[in-house]
């Protein structure tokens, strides 16, 4: 065996054969569907601990694959199956997700679908004491494991991530908590309600603080490029004026940024995309007032996107990260405000306060431009030629 | 995503890594219809302890854990098994049936016996990390090791695997 590579060339050749992996494949789903509820039919049961009375083999039949679990998928938190939904069919889901990313999407996914249950459970006076604390509970498990992965990503130096995933977040948990309160108000249910309103409003002001902090690194780590944009350096030659300007002219974490900056612009014009064609295919079950307050968040996501690519053009990528994920958490902010109008035929004013931070936002992000490169201009003084 | 999504998921992690896996039990244990077996049993192993409503926070280490243990189940059945019996045997075939001529059958056979000189300790760290492609962080998780004393037995690994190697 002459070298190291060629012997593990080798051993890397070693697999199955197509039709020993379709074998094992097909062994693989026999087992699947073995123990597919469909083998077995469920006779009413009465509600309580129906499931701790069950041997566990039975369980097991009863809950993999097929119609249970599926069924379970519908359950609201009361029901006998909501067991199963939240220990079964969502630890497979998160445990299928193999990256930060996807395991952060699930789990706020999941963390929203507890919100989703509360409104179901508000509108079908289904809300108790017993009901709100399983939300609760499961609600802050959830979003503390967004929160972890968002800290570990900052920590990582991932803040590009950190920050998408945390504004995402931060949106659906704002737009909830809007929803429940127009719920509360309408079905006169402020009791139990507003224990969950805090909850959430505690959640979204944490991960807002981490979309923050990610927002002011990543622009903080594109800060150099305003002033090596705005100002070419001049005279390198000797005895002519000197100036010195220090630019980390780091190319990899720049194109990393412009490109991050450009996805963010993706996403963002795909998710307007997407509330334009819910609007037109809802339009029937949307009332006139919802359709306009959607159309203006979307109107103003559009202004921002334009704002945005001026960063772009400036090479100014943190700031241009920062508008395009407005636009984003705008155009979310509107789909989750029709979705709630459609299912629960409400009207969501929604708090305004996306609105606001973004003209704050866009307003400082201009005034921040402005002064880094007044300072810079106000600290190019000529200086006396060096002595030859 | 409802459960035709979750059986497709599953079914996908099989599609990447029921390779990986296959490799590695084969390595370990020289016969391809067992190493094939074990390969699937871990599959179905790991679905049942989803299904019974676990949760797995790192499905390739916990597959190759899975896979380790029941090799190590195949151990204690047959106690030790001799290379150069299993080499007379039917089941030491690296190349399967309808593999056609991709890999030299003499070569492999070769490259194999080297790697079965290792100690099963260094063998099994080096399998995973060279020629399955895993981490150190992975493999710490599956050996239930820190991460440095995996980094110092695939170190010491690779100068004994390098020494066989001059030696042949």
């Amino acid at each position: 065996m002459a070298k190291f590579e060629d012997l593990i060339k080798i051993l890397k050749q070693i697999k199955l054969t197509d039709s020993e992996k379709n074998h094992s494949r097909g062994g693989l789903l026999k087992f699947m569907a073995d123990h597919s509820v469909r083998t077995h039919k469920l006779s009413p049961v009465p509600r309580g601990r129906f499931f701790r009375l069950m041997p566990a083999s039975l369980i097991i039949a009863l809950l993999v694959g097929g119609g249970v679990s599926f069924a379970a998928e519908q359950s609201l938190p009361g029901d006998i199956l909501f067991p199963v939904k939240v220990s079964l069919n969502e630890n497979i889901k998160t445990a299928l997700a193999l990256n930060a990313e996807s395991k952060a999407k699930i789990q706020s996914a999941l963390a929203q679908k507890r919100l989703e249950e509360a409104e179901k459970l508000a509108v079908q006076g289904r809300l108790n004491e017993a009901t709100k604390t399983e939300i609760e509970l499961n609600f802050a498990n959830r979003a503390n494991k967004v929160k972890k992965i968002v800290t570990d990503l900052e920590a990582k130096g991932n803040i590009d991530l950190a920050a998408k995933i945390s504004s995402n977040f931060e949106t659906a948990l704002k737009a909830h908590q809007s929803i429940l309160i127009s719920l509360g108000n309408q079905k006169n249910i402020d009791e139990w309600i507003h224990p969950i309103v805090v909850t959430v409003k505690n959640h979204s002001d944490n991960i807002a603080q981490s979309r923050i902090k990610a927002e002011s690194a990543l622009r903080a780590s594109t800060e150099t490029n305003i002033v090596s944009n705005a100002m070419p350096v001049i005279g390198e030659g000797r005895g002519s004026a000197q100036v010195e300007i220090k630019v980390k002219n780091d190319e990899k974490a720049s194109n990393q940024f412009r490109r991050a900056a450009e996805n963010v612009r993706v996403t963002a014009r795909r998710k307007i995309q997407e509330v334009r064609t819910f609007i037109e295919r809802q339009k029937k079950r949307l009332s006139a007032e919802a359709v306009t307050k959607a159309e203006a968040r979307l109107k103003i996501a559009e202004n921002i996107i334009v704002e945005g690519n001026t960063r772009l053009e400036a090479k100014v990528w943190g700031e241009a990260f920062v508008l395009f994920q407005q636009a984003h958490r705008l155009a979310q902010e509107a789909k989750l405000l029709l979705e709630a109008a459609k299912n629960f035929n409400i009207e969501v004013e929604g708090d305004g306060q996306v609105e606001v931070e973004i003209n704050q936002e866009i307003k400082a992000s201009r005034q921040y431009i402005e002064t880094q490169l007044r300072s810079k201009i106000e600290s190019i003084k000529p200086i006396n030629p060096m002595p030859k | 995503m409802d459960n035709g999504d979750i059986n497709q998921q599953f079914l996908k992690a099989y599609e990447k890594l029921a390779d990986g896996i296959f490799r590695y039990c084969y390595l370990r244990i020289s016969d391809r219809e067992k190493a094939r077996d074990i390969m699937q049993e871990t599959f179905i192993k790991t679905w049942k302890y989803l299904a019974e409503g676990h949760a797995i926070n790192n499905l390739k280490a916990f597959l190759y854990r899975t896979a380790s243990n029941l090799i190590i189940d195949e151990y204690r059945k047959n106690k030790t098994v001799s290379l150069d019996l299993m080499r007379e045997k039917d089941g030491f075939d690296p190349v399967g049936d309808d593999a056609g001529d991709i890999i030299d059958l003499a070569e492999a056979q070769n490259a194999i016996r080297l790697i079965n000189k290792l100690e099963p300790g260094y063998r099994e760290i080096i399998i995973m990390r060279y020629i399955n492609d895993l981490s150190v962080k992975d493999i710490a998780q599956i050996l239930g090791e820190s991460e440095n004393n995996v980094s110092v037995k695939i170190h010491r690994g690779l100068e004994k695997l390098k020494s066989l190697m001059n030696g042949e």
